[in-house]
């Protein structure tokens, strides 16, 4: 165990030292809620509510939104991708830890100072702008929300390694990543809520692993979905990391292979 | 001149043929971009399906902000897309050459990286700029037609001259402590900002976006000017904001080129 | 971790002069080399010339222009070659690099055609232009590099360690163009190396510089003369040697057995090659000059 834990650290001092990546992750962030919450600010004048979420559910979103994708979209896959394509994978092979812990220990610390530095630039804002937040009525709503969150890291985990994996096959594999990122961050309401766009989307959504990632998560701590909802929605997000799981072994073990056939 | 165009041209065909030789990744950059894009439109067109007005815009204006911010971005892009890489430039030894070459290092160091899909993305934008403008400007007389028009035109040039500076200052800064880059992305980030017409915002950050990052001004003051809100001071001052901002840009490019020692040996 | 976080916020920077008096005429047509150890200031001159570097103090005057003014018609005449840096695009091949500078240096069509192709045959390249970049081995990139550099045959051509990393081989095909070049196109070269035979075979005239001053400037034979009094006899004798005999000829450098390496002053040769024949049973013997080093060396000693 001592040894994911130095890779942690390790890891959280690179986080550090590459300020670069770490604040244009930051930048990204925080320019997109600055965007959307006075976006959705000008659109609730003269109004309590709109597309069934009240005002303070509406921030609520918007702000649970930079914390959500601190906290699920954040992942070194790009590095482990140069790693693949560079060759570099093959000197953490060797070593007596295993690549998938490092690469978890290195996500953890991604996720952990981006956590950090999303709490506190959404509290200040709140505090700032005397923002309304909603918090939930229900003390098991927490523990639901919990849940909810804790499988769409791991639903976010699968789907980013698969993606990765495709850099075993080939070395042009930015593009595709990218254009996969977007998609998801889009469909997942990582941007804003899925009750915008026509519905036929969000059925879409809703079912494939898309909108368990944020939207999802974000509602049932808002209390908006509940009861028969939630438990589908719950049964969807297991639905498909039993279905990641699955592939991502198979993509792994076949990806490794090719790697090493190609003579690492 | 012509051997600018000539080198500009070529410059371009070269970095086509890099993409090309990637060409599955281009088509996922393509694909993410054009995503963006599309889940955008869908975003402001559902809207206004549960709304009248945001800010007092109509679906048509908020569109026509949307997709400005797009047009000035994407040409700014084509054009300068190469700064971005000025710190890697300097680094590698690159920006030794463009300075013993006869071709003015900063076209150079901004040509370095047209990218053809920005010409791509550019089809369906200008196709919707088109779409939108007979909408927005049914019922104005020949004469305001004309007026507005040519104040978008002009705004949007105007804000290619800002985008053009900014980028200009980051590079001077990175030619002299070769540290400032990140500062660079940062503008990507700040000029999404732009995609919804400024008024949403407080007016301390409009105050911002207009005289600190000119944000506003490059790609919301040209659709206000088309949408007949613009006052006369206002479309001064986005000129002479211009005006200033690239003096200063160009003083700073030399004489940070004049302290340069070249890092590499 | 404490480190992590200081770095956050602070960086730091130092100032060091490179280049302390150097001053130094050339002709037109002449082929001129650069001496001197890494860190003696060379690089640094040939950024100065070049305009890339801004001098603190002096004059430089290129075919009556001030390089650092960067102006187009100087430019247009000018050339430089810098070690293993290069200038040609990595992914794509050679040849869309050298379009590029047809355009930049405003090379008409047929001039382009005839240039290239007289280039490609000197320097044996045929086929290499059509590979990409990085595909290439040092050696294959480096005449392509050299080949690039010359397209709009520059008056002016400076060559920063042009030779470094190479087999010999290509050592002297590389010479070999140089020459020529410089001959046909009565082109100013000038060229920095720590390669003795770089400087040997082709320069008449060399420039020995060290800790940022000149230690010498004029012919590399009078060089010879002045630091290298002495000549390098080698001797092979069919029975052992006595060494003590030969000691009072001469140096005694090294010995073997029966092979010994002297030295002896060049007015002495004769004479002591009269008495090492009648004294030793010679089965092989040669006369050289001090190899390239151990003069320069002898030059730095003197004055470094």
């Amino acid at each position: 165990m001592g040894k994911y834990w130095a890779a942690f650290s390790l890891s959280i001092q690179q986080e550090l030292y590459y300020r670069a990546s770490f604040l244009m992750e930051r930048a990204r962030s925080i320019t997109v809620i600055i965007a959307f919450y006075a976006f959705w600010s000008a659109v609730f004048q003269g109004r309590d509510t709109l597309l069934g979420y009240t005002r303070s559910q509406m921030f609520t979103y918007i702000l649970g939104m930079n914390v959500l994708r601190a906290l699920v979209f954040s992942d070194k896959t790009w590095e482990l991708m140069h790693e693949i394509n560079t060759g570099k994978i093959s000197s953490y092979l060797m070593r007596p830890i295993s690549y998938v812990g490092f690469c978890l220990s290195r996500d953890a610390a991604d996720k952990a100072t981006q956590l950090v530095s999303s709490i506190l630039e959404v509290a200040l804002a709140a505090w700032l702008l005397k923002i309304p937040l909603y918090w939930p009525a229900h003390p098991a709503t927490f523990a639901v929300f919990g849940l909810t969150l804790a499988l769409a890291i791991v639903l976010y985990f699968l789907m980013s390694y698969i993606v990765a994996t495709f850099a075993f096959w080939t070395s042009e594999s930015a593009g595709p990543r990218f254009c996969f990122e977007l998609f998801l961050e889009f469909s997942s309401g990582a941007f804003f809520p899925l009750d915008v766009l026509p519905r036929i989307f969000q059925s879409v959504f809703s079912f494939l692993p898309f909108a368990s990632l944020l939207y999802f998560p974000l509602n049932v701590f808002l209390e908006r979905i509940t009861g028969p909802l939630l438990a589908r929605g719950l049964g969807v997000q297991v639905f498909w990391a039993v279905l990641f799981v699955w592939a991502a072994r198979r993509l792994w073990e076949r990806g490794l292979k090719a790697y090493s056939a190609d003579g690492g | 001149m012509k051997r600018y165009w000539q080198v500009w041209k070529r410059l371009a065909v070269m970095a086509f043929l890099m993409q090309f030789t990637n060409r599955w990744s281009s088509l996922g950059w393509l694909g993410g971009k054009f995503v963006r894009l599309a889940f955008f439109i869908l975003f402001i067109v559902s809207i206004f399906r549960h709304v009248p007005s945001v800010a007092g815009y109509s679906l048509e204006a908020v569109a026509l902000f949307f997709l400005t911010f797009n047009l000035v971005d994407i040409i700014a892009q084509i054009l300068i897309r190469g700064i971005y890489m000025v710190g890697r430039d300097i680094r590698e030894g690159d920006m030794d050459f463009y300075l013993i070459q006869p071709v003015n290092a900063l076209f150079r160091v901004c040509s370095n990286l047209v990218d053809f899909l920005d010409f791509l993305m550019l089809i369906p934008v200008v196709g919707l700029i088109l779409w939108v403008f007979p909408r927005i400007l049914a019922g104005y007389s020949g004469e305001a037609l004309l007026m507005n028009g040519l104040l978008y035109v002009l705004l949007c040039a105007n804000g290619l001259v800002i985008a053009f500076s900014i980028h200009v200052l980051v590079a001077a800064l990175t030619l002299r402590t070769q540290q400032m880059e990140e500062t660079i992305w940062m503008y990507r980030d700040l000029v999404n900002l732009g995609r919804f017409p400024v008024d949403i915002y407080t007016p301390f950050l409009q105050v911002i976006l207009t005289f600190v990052f000119p944000i506003a001004v490059m790609v919301s003051y040209p659709s206000k000017a088309l949408l007949g809100l613009l006052s006369p001071q206002k479309i001064v001052l986005a000129f002479a904001l211009s005006a200033a901002l690239l003096a200063v840009a160009l003083e700073s490019w030399k004489r940070a080129l004049k302290h340069y020692s070249s890092v590499s040996s | 971790m404490r480190g992590a976080f200081r770095a956050l916020f602070k960086k730091e920077n130092r100032i060091v002069p490179a280049v302390q008096d150097i001053s130094f005429d050339i002709a037109p047509g002449e082929l001129v080399g650069f001496l001197g150890p890494n860190g003696a200031g060379k690089t640094t001159t040939l950024k100065v010339l070049s305009g890339l570097l801004y001098p603190t103090s002096g004059e430089v005057e290129i075919l009556g222009f001030a390089p650092w003014k960067r102006e187009k018609d100087f430019q247009m005449n000018f050339s430089m070659v810098m070690g293993q840096r290069t200038q040609l695009w990595w992914d794509l091949p050679a040849r869309e690099t050298f379009v590029l500078n047809q355009k930049i240096f405003e090379i008409s069509d047929k001039d382009f055609r005839e240039r290239r192709a007289r280039i490609t045959e000197l320097l044996d390249i045929g086929d290499l232009l059509e590979v990409p970049v990085k595909k290439l081995s040092l050696g294959e990139r480096m005449k392509a590099e050299l080949a690039c550099a010359i397209l709009h045959y520059p008056k002016i051509l400076l060559l920063d360690e042009p030779t470094l990393g190479l087999d010999l081989v290509m050592q002297k095909k590389l010479r070999n163009f140089i020459r020529d070049y410089n001959r046909e196109t009565g082109s100013t070269i000038l060229l920095t190396s720590h390669n003795m035979a770089d400087v040997e075979e082709l320069c008449k005239r060399v420039i020995i510089i060290d800790g940022g001053r000149i230690l010498y400037d004029g012919d590399l034979s009078k060089i010879v003369e002045r630091y290298a009094p002495d000549k390098l006899v080698t001797l092979t004798s069919s029975v052992p040697l006595d060494i003590a005999g030969l000691k009072a000829l001469g140096k005694v450098i090294s010995h073997n057995g029966s092979s010994a390496e002297l030295e002896i002053p060049r007015k002495d040769v004769s004479r002591v090659m009269g008495l090492l024949l009648a004294q030793v049973p010679v089965v092989d013997l040669s006369i050289e000059e001090l190899p390239i080093e151990e003069i320069i060396r002898r030059v730095f000693l003197e004055n470094g």
